[in-house]
């Protein structure tokens, strides 16, 4: 049991130095927007559904909301609009 | 906009309808309605907002669900690209032992929409007003001794209305032309397999695929992701969690650009509790890609974002609390900052007080005064004011609404 508490521990520590070593590469100057939305603080409310001009917003069968990244133009208007600011 | 009102009545009706038919089960219901005065920018005008929330368990294990929102304004309001909106949603679910099941179907109705180009790449030149839009779903899932296999499918149906443009040389402008009523499709399926290998951790492998279902619909519509990644869960101790996931996605569509292909995805997540007051979490997503041959990987977003909630003892019901929040994304550049607090003023009074900081270019401030007949009844008279830089400026809202639970 200690040994997949520490296997745990190192992948999470390996997950903390991605969010390092990933930043470094920010300071290049490559960022590029893909929108993704946390499902995990999304309500279902479909507010970003209301205002997409692309219809390319849709629930899940969970009633949350995905961005179908084919139709996606990176607009940006979902974003201003979710009310739990899940979409980033 | 008659069609559209028409349309819309018939909706509420149906709702009545079912509501009526399963009059009797056991049944939790939630009804909300506000009715609000919109200024700011442009003439003011008055905003209805409605909700029905109603969940019946028909026979056990069988769980039907009604949701019904509408948005009713007489101009549009901030961004929305119509003055009305609605979304309706109806969905059994059948949970038993190993087996979770659902099937659903949902509708958005949009009312005065905007001429949108929705699909640029397929005509340019023609605009559409989006008018309804169907859904119907299936989802199943299946968890054996560690092993979950789960599959779905959706059939999103857009009706809209194309709009053409001829060059007029009389007048030197272009004429709209309405053309009749065309229907675009878009099917999404997938499966998912996961497995847990110790009970903290477990992988999961699975494909997602996307289709645009109408004649003439390019190759640029169409997408294809696989996605493998693992996920873990720890509670050292029962009042905390700690979980976290790590998903690479590989993207095959002709639209994704090619530095896009990969995409992998971090989530860290730690919650915390303390007795029944206190409770808290702190969590944070990466996002980074690289191409087909992985040459090197770039950030996409990083968001940082944390939560506390305090519940004041002095209040039986729950109901008095404290709740502060902050979200940082790399990407947008910006901390948006929220802290909300609800009071017991007397009883059955509260008084809520709310901001939200949005960047550097918005403060948004809500005022809430409520007089609760029972959990989850209310009526309440409701103020949201935003302060901006932003030369369009956030809309402010006065208005009274009401909320029951039956
Ligand atoms: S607006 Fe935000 S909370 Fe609402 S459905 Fe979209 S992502 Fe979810
Ligand atoms: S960024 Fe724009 S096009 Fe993309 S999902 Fe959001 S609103 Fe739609």
């Amino acid at each position: 049991m200690k040994a997949s508490y520490l296997l745990v521990f190192i992948t999470l520590l390996l997950m903390v130095l991605g969010f390092a070593c990933k930043q470094a590469t920010l300071t290049t100057g490559a960022t590029m927007l893909v929108y993704e939305i946390d499902h995990s603080s999304c309500n279902g409310c479909g507010e970003c559904i209301r205002v997409c001009p692309n219809d390319a917003i849709y629930f899940n069968v969970q009633s949350k909301a995905v961005i179908d990244q084919s139709k996606c133009t990176k607009c940006g208007k979902c974003v201003k609009v979710c009310p739990n600011s899940a979409i980033y | 906009m008659w069609e559209m009102c028409e349309s819309m009545s018939k909706q509420c009706y149906l709702l009545v309808i079912l509501l009526l038919g399963v009059w009797g089960l056991k049944a939790e219901v939630q009804l909300q309605s506000g009715f609000y005065s919109v200024s700011g920018n442009e003439k003011q005008t008055y905003l209805n907002q409605s909700r029905l929330d109603a969940n019946f368990s028909l026979i056990p294990n069988l769980t039907l669900s009604v949701i019904s929102k509408l948005d009713a304004a007489d101009r549009k309001v901030q961004e929305f690209p119509q003055k009305k909106w609605m979304n309706n949603s109806i969905g059994l679910q059948y949970r038993k032992e190993h087996w979770d099941a659902e099937v659903g179907y949902r509708n958005l109705l949009f009312g005065n929409p905007d001429r949108l180009q929705l699909y640029p790449e397929w005509r340019p030149g023609t605009d559409f007003d989006r008018q309804t839009q169907h859904q119907a779903q299936l989802g199943i899932k299946g968890n054996f001794a560690g092993l979950s296999v789960s599959a779905y499918g959706i059939n999103k149906q857009l009706r809209s209305n194309p709009v053409e443009y001829v060059y007029d040389f009389g007048t030197d402008t272009m004429i709209p032309t309405v053309m009749p009523e065309q229907s675009f499709g878009d099917v999404y399926y997938g499966v998912e397999l996961s497995y847990a290998v110790k009970p903290f951790l477990s992988i999961n492998a699975s494909t997602d695929m996307k289709q645009a279902n109408f004649t003439g619909a390019p190759d640029i519509y169409k997408l294809n992701t696989f996605t493998l990644g693992t996920q873990m869960e720890l509670q050292p101790i029962s009042s905390s969690r700690f979980s976290g996931t790590f998903n690479w996605r590989n993207c095959d569509g002709r639209g994704i650009p090619d530095i896009t292909r990969n995409i992998f995805e971090t989530t860290l997540r730690y919650q915390q509790s303390l007795g029944l007051q206190f409770s808290g979490f702190i969590s944070l997503i990466n996002d980074s890609c690289s191409d087909d041959k992985l040459n090197e990987v770039y950030l996409l977003s990083n968001q940082v974002r944390c939560h506390l909630l305090y519940h004041f003892e002095y209040d039986p019901a729950q109901a008095s609390y404290i709740s502060a929040g902050v979200k940082h994304s790399l990407k947008e550049e910006a901390i948006a900052i929220f802290g909300e607090g609800q009071w017991k003023l007397v009883d059955h009074v509260y008084g809520t007080l709310g901001y939200r900081r949005i960047g550097t270019t918005i403060n948004n401030y809500q005022v809430k005064v409520s007089y609760n007949f029972r959990s989850f009844t209310e009526c309440y008279l409701q103020c949201n004011i935003n302060d901006s830089t932003l030369s369009t400026k956030p809309l402010n809202y006065l208005g009274i609404g009401t909320s029951i639970r039956m």
